[in-house]
């Protein structure tokens, strides 16, 4: 049965909203999936998987980095065999917007075709905390399992449309360097 | 709570389910997301091989075949912009255009004059296309694919969870779930402004919509827009509807058994 009722009362102003509604915390953050989630939903008929980790040459770098970002670290990468054949991989890789640092992972199979994108985490503050190295560094080294508790039950968030734009961008970058760099069909 | 979120419909979609196994849950989100991404490529005016554009290069006295989901939205569309006396224009791609929101189709027929509502006639699932219309379904599609995610999640078995497309969301089940709204002052500041069960949010907030002067007879412009609706569709279609008439749409919402809190410039708030 539809229903549906108004936390607020119509005799709030929009600045009596915010002061009086409004979450203190300014930080909203959700983790969605891991990249080994990611792995075993792409390929599902796969037998194995194992982490690359990708030392990028100067040249990858400055291209799979934003742009006027510094150029990207090494590439995490999980390759997904069935038997000694390769099937595909995933890459993980983590954009910057205006408000909120988004992680998501990228299935491509062993041409290069996308098989899926998935967001990982997406975390939110004012948007210089999330640059801040020292707000940043918090996150360092943290895994599922240590939930994010900041803000982080916070579900059902409507308004100002987030774009995607910048995971879009980084998937056509990632999607370029695994054209540049094909997978060897058969395991090494 | 079970979550996964992919960026789709040009935002971040996501699902969540409660009481789900993983594994259940994993099949029933790939259902809803193949859904979501079934819609945005049948209403999509960037992609060339999309209904929409199908329609745009259209010319007067053609009849085309779209989807099952093109032609529902076209109907809810047309039914929107009838009720609301032409407020809800899904014919506004031209202006979209014009402003540099949307790509001008260089395949295109240009656009007549004649509101879509009237411009193009459905039977079934046959377009007849009296004249050039160039659409843009960003009012309403969302909301579309949020109820359809929820349809593919309630058949794969999910008795409790959520949609979310970037703000229009849709919960069901049996839940009382509270709703966040954005300060259209402070997107980094979040009001709990409602509690749904079985129902649908959506919120429209400046800058996003604001393609039309508002009337200035139902109100000093809005900032946002929030509607509650029954189905998320509804509420996409509708914050659109009260950002151009505010207090007039009162009627309006009461016969789609929806409510609508519009945050204005000034800061005062008018709820219904």
């Amino acid at each position: 049965m539809t229903s549906h009722r108004w936390l607020t009362s119509p005799s709030l102003s929009g600045a009596a909203l915010l002061a009086a509604a409004a979450v203190p915390a300014s930080v909203c953050a959700a983790t969605y999936a891991t990249a080994d989630d990611v792995a075993h939903r792409a390929f599902k008929t796969a037998t194995a998987f194992g982490e690359v980790l990708v030392a990028l040459a100067p040249a990858d770098a400055a291209a799979l980095a934003a742009p006027g970002a510094a150029p990207h670290g090494p590439l995490r990468t999980i390759e997904a065999r069935q038997g000694d054949a390769v099937l595909g991989r995933v890459v993980v890789d983590s954009v910057v917007g205006k408000f909120e640092q988004i992680d998501y992972a990228v299935a491509l199979d062993s041409s290069g075709k996308v098989l899926a994108v998935e967001i990982l985490t997406y975390r939110e503050g004012h948007g210089g905390e999330v640059r801040m190295p020292s707000w940043r560094a918090q996150f360092v080294g943290k895994t599922a399992a240590d939930a994010l508790h900041v803000g982080a039950d916070i579900a059902n968030i409507s308004g100002a449309t987030l774009s995607c734009t910048h995971v879009t961008d980084g998937v056509h970058r990632i999607v370029a360097w695994a054209a540049k760099h094909p997978l060897a069909a058969k395991a090494a | 709570m079970r979550q996964r979120a992919r960026p789709l419909l040009g935002t971040l979609v996501e699902v969540s389910a409660q009481g789900a196994s993983a594994t259940a849950f994993d099949v029933a989100a790939d259902a809803a997301f193949e859904a979501v991404a079934q819609v945005h490529a049948l209403m999509s005016f960037h992609e060339a091989g999309s209904d929409l554009r199908r329609i745009a290069r259209a010319r007067a006295g053609e009849r085309l075949v779209v989807h099952p989901h093109t032609a529902a939205v076209l109907r809810s569309a047309q039914r929107w912009a009838r009720a609301s006396g032409g407020a809800f224009d899904a014919g506004c791609a031209p202006r979209a255009v014009e402003q540099g929101w949307l790509p001008a189709p260089a395949d295109g027929t240009p656009p007549g004059a004649l509101p879509f509502e009237d411009a193009l006639e459905l039977a079934g699932h046959c377009v007849h296309v009296h004249a050039p219309v160039w659409l843009d379904f960003g009012g309403i599609a969302k909301g579309y694919a949020v109820d359809l995610a929820v349809a593919r999640l309630r058949r794969a078995g999910v008795r409790t969870g959520a949609v979310n497309a970037g703000g229009d969301l849709r919960v069901f089940g049996t839940l009382e779930q509270t709703v966040h709204v954005r300060s259209p002052f402070d997107a980094a500041q979040l009001w709990p402004v409602a509690a749904l069960k079985d129902s649908a949010c959506a919120t429209s907030a400046s800058g996003a919509v604001a393609r039309r002067d508002a009337d200035p007879a139902g109100g000093p412009a809005p900032r946002s827009v929030t509607v509650l609706a029954p189905t998320a569709c509804a509420a996409d279609a509708l914050t659109k509807i009260v950002w151009q008439q505010g207090e007039l749409a009162g009627q309006l919402l009461r016969k789609a058994r929806a409510r609508a809190l519009v945050v204005r410039a000034d800061g005062s708030v008018w709820q219904s």
